[in-house]
Parts: C-alpha cells; sequence; structure tokens
C-alpha cells in the first residue's frame, strides 16, 4: 500500500525522508516562511536562505508530476488482443539475433571443416604437399652406384638423370638443412604436417659402394691416392612411418 | 492487507480474474496501477512519449506472464519491476543515448507541464527552479533514479527497493547522497545553508 501522498505545496509536505519509514533524519522543514519568496538576492549578493531540502523534493516531484494517457486501458486491452490473435510460435526479438548469430556459426563452422578434406584435385591435400610435391614415381632410382664426382671426397653424388641422388629430407647436406630447418623450425607448422602428412612411401635401401678413387698423374704434379672410404649402408625406411624429418633422434638435436 | 478497489475488489482477486481470461478485470488492474508505472517510467526516461510507450509495453507483458506471476510480491511490486527494466533497456538504447547527447537535458528530458501549479510553487524561484532540474538531471542516473522515485510519492520505499532490485537501506542512502549532492552543488551558486 502507499504510504505517501502527493502533496504539491512543498510548504506543507515534509521533504521525504525523515517522513516515511527511512529511518533518516526527517528534512528540516520550511525554514523561512513562504522560503520560495525569500530565494532572491540580497543585497549582498548572497541569496537568502531557503528550505533546500523542500525545493529539491518539490522540484524532483515536478520532474515526474504527469499523469499518462486516459486511454490507455484501452491501448493495453487492444494490445493484449492483437496478441492473441498473433497465429503460431513467435519469438521475441532478441531471439532472433541469437538465431540469426548461431545459423552464420554454423555455416562458418562448416566451411571451415571441410575446406582440407577439398584438395585442388578433389584428393586429400597436405600442407606438406603444397610445400614439397614428393617426387614422382617415376623419378625413383633403383639401387645404384654413387658415381665418382671429381673425386672430392663428400660431395653430392649426382644421379643419372642430372638430380641429387638424395631428396633433401632424405639427407639434407648443410646448405639445405639450414634451409629446411627455417621452414620447420616453426613448432605449428611441424605440427600441421605431422598432423596431415600421409605415410611416406618406401624408401629402397642405398648402398655405396667401396670408393677408391684413382691417382691422377699431371705432368709435373703428383697426387697421391686417396684412402679408403668405408661402406655407408642406409637402411630402409618403413612404408608405414609418418617420420618426415629422420629416424635418428639424435640427428634431431 | 490488500487495497480495495473502488469495485471493491483487491488486487489479487483480479489477477485470478485475469488468469481466468476476465480482460475487464485485468482492464481495471491497468487504470488502478498505470499512474505508478507511468511515473516510475517517467523518472527513468523523462520523456512522456516513451514513458507512455513502456507503460503500455508492462502492461501487456504482465498480461502475457501472468501465470508466472507468483504472490510472495504485491502484483503492484511485480508489475513496477517488469516496467522499470522495460525502461531501463529502453534508456541504454542508443537513441535515447542520441537524445541526451544531442539536446540540452534540462529542456527535453523532463518536460514539465507548467499549468496547473499550486501558490505555493509558482512561488518557488524560476532561476533556483532551473538550477535544481539541471543538477537533478546531471546526478547519476542510480541516485537520480531513486531520488525522482521517493519524490513523486507513488510508492513506498518498500516498492521502489523492490522495483530497483536492491535493499531499502540502499535506497534511502541513495536518495540522501542525491540530496546531499545537489545541495552541495547549489550552495556553490549561492543557494541555501548545507
Amino acid at each position: 500500500m502507499s504510504d505517501t501522498r502527493r502533496n504539491p505545496g512543498f510548504g506543507i509536505r515534509d521533504s521525504g525522508l525523515g517522513s516515511r519509514d527511512s529511518g533518516l533524519p526527517p528534512s528540516p522543514g520550511p525554514q523561512v516562511p513562504g522560503f520560495g519568496v525569500a530565494s532572491g538576492i540580497q543585497d549582498s549578493g548572497e541569496h537568502t536562505p531557503i528550505d533546500i531540502d523542500a525545493a529539491i523534493d518539490v522540484v524532483a516531484r515536478e520532474m515526474t508530476d504527469l499523469e499518462p494517457s486516459a486511454a490507455m486501458r484501452a491501448r493495453v486491452l487492444e494490445r493484449i488482443e492483437q496478441d492473441r490473435q498473433r497465429p503460431g510460435f513467435a519469438l521475441p526479438r532478441w531471439a532472433w539475433a541469437g538465431v540469426a548469430a548461431t545459423m552464420v556459426l554454423a555455416v562458418a563452422t562448416g566451411l571451415w571443416l571441410t575446406r582440407p578434406l577439398a584438395g585442388p584435385n578433389g584428393l586429400e591435400g597436405t600442407v606438406a604437399e603444397r610445400r614439397a610435391p614428393a617426387p614422382k614415381s617415376s623419378d625413383r632410382t633403383p639401387p645404384r652406384q654413387v658415381a665418382q664426382a671429381g673425386g672430392e671426397p663428400g660431395a653430392t653424388a649426382a644421379s643419372p638423370a642430372g638430380r641429387p641422388a638424395f631428396s633433401a629430407r632424405a639427407q639434407p647436406g648443410p646448405a639445405t638443412r639450414g634451409a629446411q630447418s627455417a621452414v620447420e623450425t616453426s613448432a605449428g607448422a611441424v605440427a600441421e604436417d605431422d598432423a596431415l602428412v600421409p605415410a611416406l612411401a618406401a624408401i629402397e635401401p642405398l648402398r655405396f659402394s667401396v670408393v677408391e678413387p684413382a691417382g691422377l698423374h699431371i705432368p709435373g704434379v703428383e697426387v697421391a691416392p686417396l684412402d679408403a672410404l668405408p661402406t655407408i649402408d642406409i637402411p630402409a625406411l618403413n612404408p608405414g612411418s609418418t617420420d618426415i624429418r629422420s629416424a635418428d633422434p639424435k640427428k634431431e638435436k | 492487507m490488500e487495497p480495495v478497489s473502488i469495485e471493491g475488489v483487491s488486487d489479487p482477486e483480479l489477477v485470478e480474474r485475469a488468469r481466468r481470461g476476465d480482460d475487464a478485470a485485468f482492464g481495471t488492474l491497468v487504470d488502478r496501477h498505470r499512474s505508478s508505472v507511468f511515473r516510475a517510467a517517467l523518472a527513468a526516461l523523462g520523456s512522456p512519449e516513451d514513458a507512455e510507450e513502456v507503460a503500455q509495453e508492462a502492461f501487456v507483458a504482465a498480461h502475457r506472464y501472468l501465470r508466472d506471476f507468483r504472490e510472495d510480491a504485491s502484483f503492484k511490486t511485480w508489475l513496477l519491476a517488469i516496467a522499470w527494466r522495460k525502461a531501463l533497456t529502453r534508456r541504454r538504447n542508443l537513441k535515447a543515448l542520441l537524445r541526451r547527447f544531442v539536446q540540452p537535458p534540462e529542456d527535453t528530458e523532463w518536460q514539465v507541464a507548467d499549468s496547473g501549479q499550486s501558490q505555493e510553487q509558482s512561488l518557488l524561484d524560476d532561476e533556483l527552479r532551473g538550477h535544481l532540474r539541471r543538477q537533478i538531471a546531471m546526478l547519476a542516473p542510480k541516485l537520480r533514479d531513486a531520488l525522482l522515485l521517493a519524490s513523486a510519492g507513488d510508492n513506498s520505499y518498500t516498492d521502489i527497493a523492490g522495483m530497483l532490485g536492491i535493499p531499502v537501506g540502499t535506497l534511502k542512502w541513495r536518495v540522501s547522497e542525491a540530496r546531499r549532492q545537489l545541495k552541495a552543488r547549489l550552495a556553490e551558486v549561492g543557494y541555501g545553508h548545507v
């Protein structure tokens, strides 16, 4: 039940807090009879004392002192009737925003999930394949003898087709290892490769026969025969291996 | 004890009838509480047009969710809480914000009719009235809401606290703080004693 009253006269109505159930000290009340009149400026330039509490109360009440339209009842009942006649299930307006956001999210998620599955040729594409295409099967060479190349030990042997006998991944040299490490140092890229690269194809065992460079005889220059190099055996990699870097963990370090 | 309307029907009984589809009963509830709801909305919004719209929306929402009304609070408190939430929502929207920035608040926020003032009211100095209105409009919203709702005289502190969702003590502090700040600001321009 409302325990207050609307009283337009600020000189009559208590200014508020103490007059209700507030427990706060009541406002001082009018200090000067007809305080509104006394709010002018005195000769000294100061405003005369007035009951500010009462003035606040009056002005604050004025700010909400309006009556609603008399037709509110009819309008409310009309809107209620319109609500009843609205067919079917109706979502509130704010719910539509949520529905729209959910649909956009679902479409975006679907596109994102299906993107890596459809490669350029309809095949499963991987990041590693895009970075370094696998050699064609026709490029594979049978177990081969490493030709002597200028007699320099450690020189990269060339395949008969003129390509390097070893791919950079299988046996990187210092330069290619550096370039490769620059590519693969990113942990994210490595993780992505590990996740997407399929099993490597089988690599046949390689055998390097004993290299015995023949002595050269150049007039005026005597080159002694080099010592025999030991046999190098590279074991076959398992076809199911997913390790694209090396089977030797020590080399990784 | 529940207030008894001029038809001699209490709010709970009217609510029960309205739940059974009696629109006339709900219409009586609208007539009975429209002023309180409208003034509460006006305290939050400052615009009679917006307050009227919010009041209507509040009644329609109350009718829609009448079955959810648990009578652990009075119908009036429940209704005022609905109206207050709707008023705050409207106050936060962009249109209201733009209007606040574009137009001076003292002239447009609270469109108070000048007619019908009592003799005492007419005595209040226009300058002081203008100062007060500007200062009230510049109060922090929480303080201004509490002051205007308490000064409107339509609702008890318990009703207002329930509407705002705060303890009665907090409401009283806000009203007191609003008055203190107003008096301090008025004292700076030479009005009254603080």
